[in-house]
């Protein structure tokens, strides 16, 4: 039995069912630490973009990240790219819940693989592209830095949840495997349930540092 | 009841790990005791590395190398050469690094968190055991990861432990580029094993405590470690969050502190102290904690006022976060913020004065064992009050301007810190160490110990509260080139000669504590006569802890309970159908057994 079942055992002799399992309660929390350090990075960046004053914002000469009204090239790409993001989170859900009754979850999870590979791919293409305009992490004051730093700290968030994704999907494989072969699939959702607060979480960080970045 | 009854087996098959044994058991156990012995055994070795730093800073300040004699000679006979003003920077900057982050937190947290929590919830092990030992080696790691910089060029780093930008962020200002980077990588690695444990804690608290053990009935050691949790579940991330800017402006040319760019050296204050001052409170609550449980069994007495105690730290801890101002008086802020703050940070008094109001309520009239670990806790509540009221003359602005960066707030945090968190420690260590290894420790010794610490502590801090209000700065190398100091330099010397007397008195705890390993008397079950749940197995625990699980009854404090036999009853001890629970509090009704 897993430490679940202590969780279980205790808790249904006192107190009804437990509405969360360990891991995922556990998890709940963890993302509470991780929320707090992002809180710490929008929290800074507020700070100092404030005190540049109206009109400095972005510095002179700097590659024009910001939505612009038509928007440019580069920004249909972030949009396109946001959207791609957001939906991996639908896709991701709609793997779960076809998982949850009985099937594989394979094409959610599978689309969920590659949403987020898109997502980086394209991130590290803006990188480049910004790098090439000559805006890096030590050009532009703090413009370069906060922006670099964020998407960084997000992007290696992603990654990880990436590689939980590829996980998962690969799980969702051999699942569908033994459907072909006319088995029932078996075993626990806690490695989905958990990957998907994460990716979920991810998300949600990226709606909040696209609107700072990007929009406002 | 099906868990009441629950086999060993069963509840060994509850775990997803097997007992390790020959050294895997010390080096890669999931063992919640284990790990916890790991932290308790590697945290005391820093706190011997860090006090040998704090002793050649104290011989530095006695005797500087740096002096000019009356007659025109450059160095005291009995200064040491090697001790540079850098060096001297590098020396308190990794004393209080070390202190802090590799000794105090981790013996509080990861030894007796780990070791005590599972024990007096009744739960088998921690709910990840897994992460509960990566979490040790990762924090592991980031202790030599940080002692690096002694021996990388440019030395380790040297702009306090509080790291202030510039000074910190400008490799050409602080001098140890590359050990203030490994300092500031160090913190980010130590945050992830705080948030590592923070959240396996919370989890382990909030969902395996033993059936009818309700939150109210929780030892006060098990509640402050679980509102500690939460302080290091949102306070550290925002430090990792600085740590990452720092290296970023160290090395890779970011500008986040960084005037000219259109940085601001104050961020860092504001991201640190965001982080630091709630970590003053990560560092004393487990240890009011653990006191509160010593002082109820030593006195066999129940803790006064136990809700208003546990009331009292979650006050503690959330006004923890709305304080950190308070350490930036002088740094250029708005009068009516820096009034916000005193008054926010003067309400915290409130909370430690009903926690310090009641530590005396339960020894009062109670028939007190001075046992060692009784006479450290008693030590702890006494030492705490005097920091405590140093820490409200800095509360206040005005007084705060005239001693901000002196050796009067170096008296101030020694006092809560060594004064309060290690002597709790001592306590601590005294009164698990049977349950830890099965024997007693020496009381004689002990005690000899004890008086020597509790003298040589006084001896060597109380004085600089005088140095500081006579002027003396913080984190100078040489006092003596100050004219305004210079009268103060047998003070100083005094200091230091207490403080090696405070060194040397630890070797009479290590003795002690190696020798009853084996030597010491066979400590038995329960050899404090306590009640909680830890003291319910055998000593050590086995491997799981408990054979079944155990059902709770009554809270932790049932002392000399009127018309019972013995003057303490176990938690676990079934009610009597005529003598309604001793505890008047519960969350949960009681299983009828």
């Amino acid at each position: 039995m897993s430490p679940a079942a202590i969780t279980a055992d205790h808790s249904s002799s006192v107190a009804g069912a437990p509405r969360f399992t360990l891991p995922k309660f556990g998890m709940l929390v963890f993302l509470a630490s991780e929320a707090m350090l992002f809180a710490g990075l929008i929290g800074g960046y507020i700070v100092l973009r404030l005190a540049q004053g109206p009109g400095n914002w972005p510095p002179a000469g700097a590659p024009e990240i910001g939505v612009k009204i038509p928007p440019t090239f580069l920004n249909w790409v972030m949009i396109a790219n946001t959207v791609i993001l957001l939906a991996s989170s639908v896709t991701y859900h709609w793997g779960e819940s076809r998982m949850r009754k009985g099937g594989s979850g394979l094409l959610g999870y599978g689309l969920t693989a590659l949403f987020g590979s898109i997502f980086l791919g394209v991130q590290a293409w803006e990188w480049l592209h910004l790098k090439h305009e000559g805006m890096w992490f030590d050009t532009y004051g703090i413009y370069g830095s906060c922006f670099f730093t964020m998407t960084g700290f997000h992007g290696a968030h992603v990654f990880l949840g990436l590689m939980a994704i590829l996980y998962v999907t690969w799980r969702a494989i051999l699942r569908q495997m033994r459907l072909f072969s006319g088995q029932t699939p078996t075993g626990s959702h806690t490695c989905e349930e958990l990957t998907g607060y994460y990716w979920h979480f991810v998300d949600v960080v990226w709606i909040f540092l696209y609107t700072i970045l990007y929009v406002i | 009841m099906s868990t009441a009854t629950m086999t060993h087996a069963d509840a060994h098959g509850h775990h997803d790990h097997h007992e390790a044994t020959g050294w895997k058991k010390y080096i890669w156990s999931l063992d919640h005791k284990i790990i916890g012995l790991q932290y308790l055994f590697s945290s005391l070795a820093f706190l011997f590395i860090g006090g040998a730093l704090a002793l050649l800073l104290r011989w530095q300040l006695a005797f500087p190398s740096t002096q000019v004699m009356p007659d025109g000679n450059v160095g005291n006979p009995l200064s040491l050469p090697f001790i540079n003003p850098q060096f001297y920077n590098a020396l308190f900057t990794m004393h209080a690094t070390v202190m802090v982050f590799l000794v105090v937190m981790p013996v509080l947290i990861g030894a007796f968190g780990n070791y005590l929590i599972p024990l007096k919830i009744g739960a088998g092990d921690m709910a990840f055991p897994l992460i509960n030992e990566l979490s040790y080696w990762v924090w592991l790691a980031s202790g030599f990861i940080m002692l690096a910089g002694f021996f990388v060029a440019g030395g380790a780093a040297a702009a306090g432990w509080t790291g202030y930008a510039p000074l910190s962020s400008v490799g050409a200002y602080n001098g140890a580029r590359i050990g203030q980077s490994l300092w500031a990588t160090g913190l980010f690695i130590n945050g992830l094993a705080s948030i590592m444990g923070a959240f396996n804690y919370i989890t382990t608290i909030v969902n395996m405590r033993a059936p009818g053990m309700g939150f109210f009935r929780l030892p006060l050691a098990v509640w402050a470690l679980f509102i500690t949790a939460f302080l290091l579940l949102l306070a550290v991330p925002v430090l990792s969050a600085a740590g990452a800017m720092l290296v970023l402006d160290l090395n890779f040319g970011t500008n986040f502190f960084n005037p000219a760019k259109g940085g601001q050296p104050l961020l860092w204050q504001h991201l640190f102290w965001f982080f630091g001052h709630p970590e003053v409170y990560i560092m004393i609550l487990p240890a009011m904690g653990m006191v509160s449980d010593i002082l109820s069994v030593n006195s066999r007495k129940p803790v006064f006022g136990y809700r208003a105690m546990v009331y009292a730290m979650i006050a503690i801890g959330f006004l923890g976060f709305i304080v950190w101002g308070h350490h930036m008086f002088v740094s250029g802020m708005n009068l009516v913020l820096s009034a916000a703050f005193g008054v926010s940070t003067m309400v915290i008094a409130v909370p430690s004065a009903i926690k310090t109001f009641n530590w005396l309520g339960t020894i009062w009239g109670g028939s007190i064992r001075f046992n060692t670990a009784m006479l450290n806790a008693l030590a702890f509540v006494a030492m705490f009050v005097i920091g405590g009221f140093s820490g409200i003359f800095m509360a206040s602005t005005p007084v705060n301007i005239f001693v901000h960066h002196t050796y009067f707030i170096v008296a101030h945090f020694h006092y809560v810190l060594f004064g309060g968190s290690i002597f709790a420690v001592f306590a601590a260590i005294y009164f698990w160490y049977p349950k830890m290894f099965g024997r007693m420790m020496n009381e004689t010794l002990g005690k000899i110990h004890f008086a020597l610490t509790f003298i040589f502590f006084n001896l060597c801090f109380f004085p600089m509260h005088n140095v500081g209000l006579g002027g003396m700065m913080r984190r100078i190398a040489d006092p003596t080139v100050y004219e305004h100091l210079r009268a103060l330099q047998p003070i100083n010397q005094f200091i230091t000669l207490s403080a090696i007397g405070l060194g040397f008195s630890q070797i009479v705890f290590l003795v002690n504590f190696f020798r009853s390993l084996r030597h010491g008397v066979p400590a038995g079950r329960n050899p404090w006569e306590a009640t909680t749940l830890e003291w319910t197995v055998d000593s050590p625990p086995g491997h799981g802890n408990f054979a079944t699980t155990p059902t709770v009854y009554r809270g932790a404090y049932d002392y000399s309970v009127p018309g019972h036999g013995k003057d303490y009853i176990m938690q676990n001890e079934p009610t009597e159908p005529d003598h309604p629970a001793g505890s008047p509090s519960r969350l949960r009704p009681a299983p009828v057994g």
